[in-house]
């Protein structure tokens, strides 16, 4: 009798031992689950945040004279300009200290890159210009991966 | 008699600690990718809804520099410049000029989509006015 | 006669209490199991979407940069042209652009369609599902674009 007794109570730990193992699987699958949707959704932020955003003030700024591609802080940056009041005003969009950054000043004002207000984490911005009017930008993002767009400057001058 | 040891309650416990957590989990996986959905939508819509505007401005230019007139829409013209507006969706609209040339393609002089919808400036702070 | 009554074990109630944990978890992970796999999906297609839109973006930019020269595209974008009319590229499932000629999970198609003034085409995003019988193809993105002459 004893040993029948103590066979079922091995039985039953063992089964307990596997169905607590069952349980912490599934609660790691589960949680790998929420890791990689939870990834993808920042890839697809980061993505939307900083190039879609680069390229929306770009249509928002085409007129003829209004934005051009130059260098500023760590590399390429884009020069949006805006007249009010009679002052030109200039929103250079550029990669500063591993932020994309933006900075609205008076054109020609000297600033240091550290002032801009910091959009997006990134590692650098390339800004070339394949045929006359598309500027290609380039972001590298804070992993090292590459995010291309390409924007066409309607506006001629 | 001997009552039933801790053990047994232990599992009942450890079994529903389980269930909620994997409840909780799913509800949050699927409200993240629900979200995420939505405004994957939106964007490919505001983006389709460019495009759309683009393609009618581009229309609208070509027609001027053949020398007609669109008749759905306002064409305001100062010299040789001519301007027009297309709404892309509901608050924004493209905001284009042309310069029409003879014997040659329009020059674009302005191509840039503005904020059409309701905006109030919040006046709740005293910003310095210069005085 | 003697009746002997079957007195319960202890390991006895605590066998049948695991059993009805297990059928409770089983039914409660199903659920679970069954949300998680919904919203793998639609995590999927959103990030696709999103890579379609600025993918799509780029392609209308530089068709328009070229006053709608589809050889001229074909070199800005790395697609292939087929037929005169119609402009292919290919990207693998990670959206990274394959070769020419090259079989991909994602193709986006530009076809010209020359008007007065203008050229105009249309865009659409299509996502493949290759099986080793058939090939089922998802227009997940169309646009209708248009671009003007470019001054040279």
């Amino acid at each position: 009798m004893r040993k029948q007794s103590g066979a079922g109570t091995l039985a039953a730990l063992a089964l307990t031992c596997v169905f607590g193992v069952t349980l912490l699987l599934s609660l790691a699958a589960g949680a790998g689950v929420y890791r990689r949707v939870a990834d993808r959704v920042d890839e697809s932020s980061q993505s939307r945040v900083s190039l879609s955003y680069v390229a929306a003030l770009l249509h928002s700024y085409d007129e003829a004279g209004m934005a051009e591609a130059g260098t500023y802080g760590d590399g390429g940056a884009v020069f949006l300009y805006q007249e009010i009041d009679g002052l030109i005003y200039e929103t250079i969009l550029y990669v500063y200290d591993g932020q994309l950054r933006e900075m609205l000043c008076e054109k020609d004002w000297e600033q240091d890159a550290e002032f801009g207000d910091p959009i997006s984490p990134a590692q650098a911005l390339e800004v070339s210009e394949p045929v006359p009017g598309l500027l290609r930008l380039v972001l590298t993002g804070p992993d090292g991966t590459k995010q291309t767009a390409d924007v066409y400057i309607r506006s001629e001058g | 008699m001997k009552r039933g040891g801790g053990v047994s309650g232990a599992v009942s416990l450890v079994m529903i600690f389980c269930v909620l957590c994997l409840a909780v989990f799913a509800v949050l996986t699927l409200a993240t990718a629900d979200r995420e959905a939505k405004l994957a939508e939106m964007t490919a819509r505001s983006a389709a809804d460019y495009y759309e505007a683009d393609r009618r401005a581009v229309e609208i230019a070509a027609a001027l520099q053949k020398g007609g007139e669109p008749a759905d829409v306002a064409v305001v013209w100062s010299g040789d410049v001519a301007s027009f507006t297309v709404p892309i969706g509901e608050d924004q609209a493209l905001d284009a000029a042309v310069r029409v040339q003879a014997g040659g393609p329009c020059e674009i002089v302005r191509w840039r989509t503005i904020y059409t919808g309701e905006w109030e400036p919040e006046e709740y702070l005293n910003v310095w006015d210069g005085t | 006669m003697n009746m002997e009554r079957i007195k319960p074990t202890r390991s006895g109630l605590f066998a049948i209490e695991l059993l009805i944990a297990v059928g409770v978890f089983s039914l409660c992970a199903a659920i679970c199991v069954g949300l998680f796999v919904r919203s793998e999906v639609m995590s999927q297609d959103s990030a696709d979407l999103n890579r379609a839109v600025t993918e799509a973006r780029s392609a209308a930019e530089c068709f328009k940069a070229v006053g709608g020269d589809l050889e001229k595209t074909a070199e800005l974008t790395g697609g292939q042209i087929s037929g005169d009319t119609t402009l292919f590229i290919s990207y693998d499932q990670s959206w990274h652009k394959l070769d020419a000629g090259a079989e991909g999970a994602f193709d986006i198609t530009l076809t010209l369609r020359p008007e007065d003034g203008y050229t105009g085409a249309s865009l659409s995003v299509q996502r493949y599902d290759r099986t080793e019988k058939e090939t089922t193809g998802t227009t997940i993105l169309f646009w209708e674009i248009a671009a003007l002459e470019v001054a040279s």
